[in-house]
């Protein structure tokens, strides 16, 4: 069941979403894990 | 920002896609992917947290109506004030904005939805397990987390069974606002209209593009301290175990670099809705739009770099405090500027005083008094007197219930007509406005006088000479938490019984892209985009 509008977005706009999406992600991951390592540093 | 734009006639999509409206029954919620369905359900759950988090501090006013323990034991009291800051500060006021995103991004931006609709549906569903979860720490054994929102080691070990609990519920918490940020960020970048360039986004569009690049870089944070704190507790790890060689004011350090960011993130998509509501209403262009984007992104750099301001009492090196002193009062001069071009706006406007209007005005008001205690607190060898009492409840009161939340309340007063198609009822909005403004003073102002006479915070009992302010604050309380009551019967009536709602709902020129469409704005919009010149 998909309520959401129709597909309107093309390929190219779908890569750049793609590649978006992995960096951001990678940002929040390295975020997660720098403060992880500089307390583990730290302590 | 860009004032005209064309597109092809709303009506024309509508029709072509009537085969393609919303699922029947719970379906259309459970599998929701679109912006306006995921909107709506964050901006209920939000309110049922609003009411669930006020409960909880009717208790908290209940107990401290006199001195003396009347109600609730003490354990009790200290899990009342934990659970009531985290439910306010993740459940009702973050979903209450990131439901305003859904809703008005792509109205805004001209785009169909958001780019990710599956994961939005995500972001929304994982809310409910992880408040739930939170809650139900309640009726374990050892109850609730009592140890404050800030969750500080060594004090948060002493929770029972609840703190693997509370911790699960924060990462969770902070996995749905990570997705809700990716998705905000991406749909902002990728999905403009043609012609929309940044300097053309209306401001509530700006200010949640740089609160979703502080999510991102916070969130991930605080998920990283309180998985630290887990292993401390169960894996015999010493991140913040003194006897282990760790240090417990690390934490401090690690949860305000998290904490002083997640200020601006309640509080920048309020500067959005004020910028929208602020010019509707005086009739006359935001002034100063550019210099409104440049303090935005001004207040979200100054506020990775002040985070210390919260521990000057822990100690510091002289020329720490002196940095986090100073620059915590550097965020004084783009609010400032905010606050200017707000007022000169207004200047020579043709104002009227609809309830949107009234709520954006009272915030510009008691936010700034938010701000100056602020300022004060700022100040090192002040905060060494002010530090832990109420004059510090006061503040942050100031700044997140007369700021974000009446900026909440004017967005939602604003939009509702563009999002049900049926206008409310204007003068119970208007005693809404009055009562609620009234109350939020009477409840937080003496609580200024309290801290500045030494009461300390998180306490369920007290020295006398503190009962006569704290009864006022009290009355205060129970009159502004009956008031809300009229908030949600006047979105129930509106929904069910309003008078139709014309296009542009309010009687004053619009300049965003949301007034072009039908009241209620259809189910898919903008499908062919709208060009802006």
């Amino acid at each position: 069941m998909n309520s959401s509008s129709p597909d309107f977005i093309d390929a190219d706009r779908k890569r750049r979403i793609r590649r978006s999406v992995i960096w951001l992600s990678l940002l929040a991951l390295a975020f997660y894990v720098g403060f992880i390592a500089l307390t583990a540093l730290r302590a | 920002m860009s004032t005209v734009q064309t597109h092809a006639s709303q009506s024309d999509h509508d029709h072509s896609h009537e085969h393609h409206g919303p699922a029947k029954g719970i379906g259309r919620w459970l599998f929701a992917t679109n912006h306006k369905d995921i909107g709506t359900m964050y901006m209920v759950f939000s309110l049922a947290m609003f009411l669930v988090g006020g409960a909880m501090a009717m208790i908290i006013r209940a107990e401290l109506m006199q001195p003396g323990l009347q109600l609730v034991d003490p354990g009790f009291f200290n899990s009342m004030t934990t659970m009531h800051a985290l439910i306010m500060v993740f459940g009702a006021v973050m979903p209450a904005t990131v439901g305003l995103a859904n809703w008005m991004i792509p109205l805004q931006i001209g785009a169909p939805d958001m780019a990710l609709p599956r994961m939005n549906n995500l972001s929304f569903w994982i809310l409910p397990f992880a408040f739930a979860l939170l809650i139900a720490t309640i009726f374990v054994p050892g109850g609730a987390p009592a140890g404050g929102w800030t969750l500080y080691p060594p004090l948060v070990s002493q929770t029972g069974d609840a703190l693997p609990m509370a911790i699960f519920a924060v990462h969770l918490m902070g996995i749905s606002s990570i997705m809700g940020s990716i998705n905000v960020i991406v749909t902002i970048m990728n999905m403009r209209a043609p012609g929309m360039s940044l300097l053309k986004m209306p401001l509530f569009v700006w200010t949640w593009l740089i609160t979703a690049y502080l999510l991102i870089a916070v969130m991930p944070v605080l998920a990283g301290a309180v998985t630290m704190v887990l292993t401390d507790h169960f894996f015999e790890t010493s991140f913040f175990s003194a006897s282990g060689g760790g240090d417990p004011v690390l934490f401090q350090h690690i949860f305000w670099f998290f904490g002083h960011p997640e200020v601006y993130i309640m509080i920048l998509p309020a500067f959005g809705i004020v910028s929208e509501i602020i010019p509707r209403f005086s009739r006359k262009p935001m002034f100063g739009y550019d210099s409104m984007v440049y303090a935005t992104a001004s207040i979200a750099f100054l506020s990775f770099i002040v985070w210390a301001h919260h521990m000057f009492t822990t100690g510091m090196p002289l020329a720490g405090e002196l940095f986090f002193m100073l620059s915590t009062m550097l965020i004084a001069i783009p609010t400032g500027v905010k606050v200017f071009n707000w007022t000169a706006t207004m200047w020579k406007g043709s104002i009227t005083f609809e309830p949107p209007m009234l709520f954006a005005l009272s915030f510009l008001f008691l936010f700034t008094i938010g701000g100056f205690s602020g300022l004060m607190l700022a100040i090192a060898p002040v905060d060494f007197q002010y530090h832990d009492t109420y004059f510090v409840v006061a503040h942050f009161h100031y700044v997140l219930v007369p700021g974000a939340v009446f900026a909440i309340m004017a967005g939602v007063y604003y939009w509702l007509p563009k999002w049900t198609g049926r206008m409310y009822d204007m003068k119970i909005a208007k005693l809404h406005f009055w009562l609620s403004n009234i109350f939020v003073n009477v409840l937080f102002f003496p609580q200024h006088f309290l801290g500045l006479a030494g009461m300390p915070r998180r306490v369920p009992d007290y020295n006398t000479q503190f009962a006569d302010w704290n009864f006022v604050s009290s009355i205060g309380a129970f009159g502004f938490g009956l008031s809300q009551l009229l908030f949600v019967y006047i979105i129930w009536a509106a929904a069910r019984k309003g008078e139709q709602a014309t296009d542009k709902v309010w009687d004053a020129e619009a300049q965003s892209l949301e007034w072009t469409l039908p009241s209620p704005a259809p189910y898919h919009s903008f499908e062919t985009p709208p060009t802006i010149k």
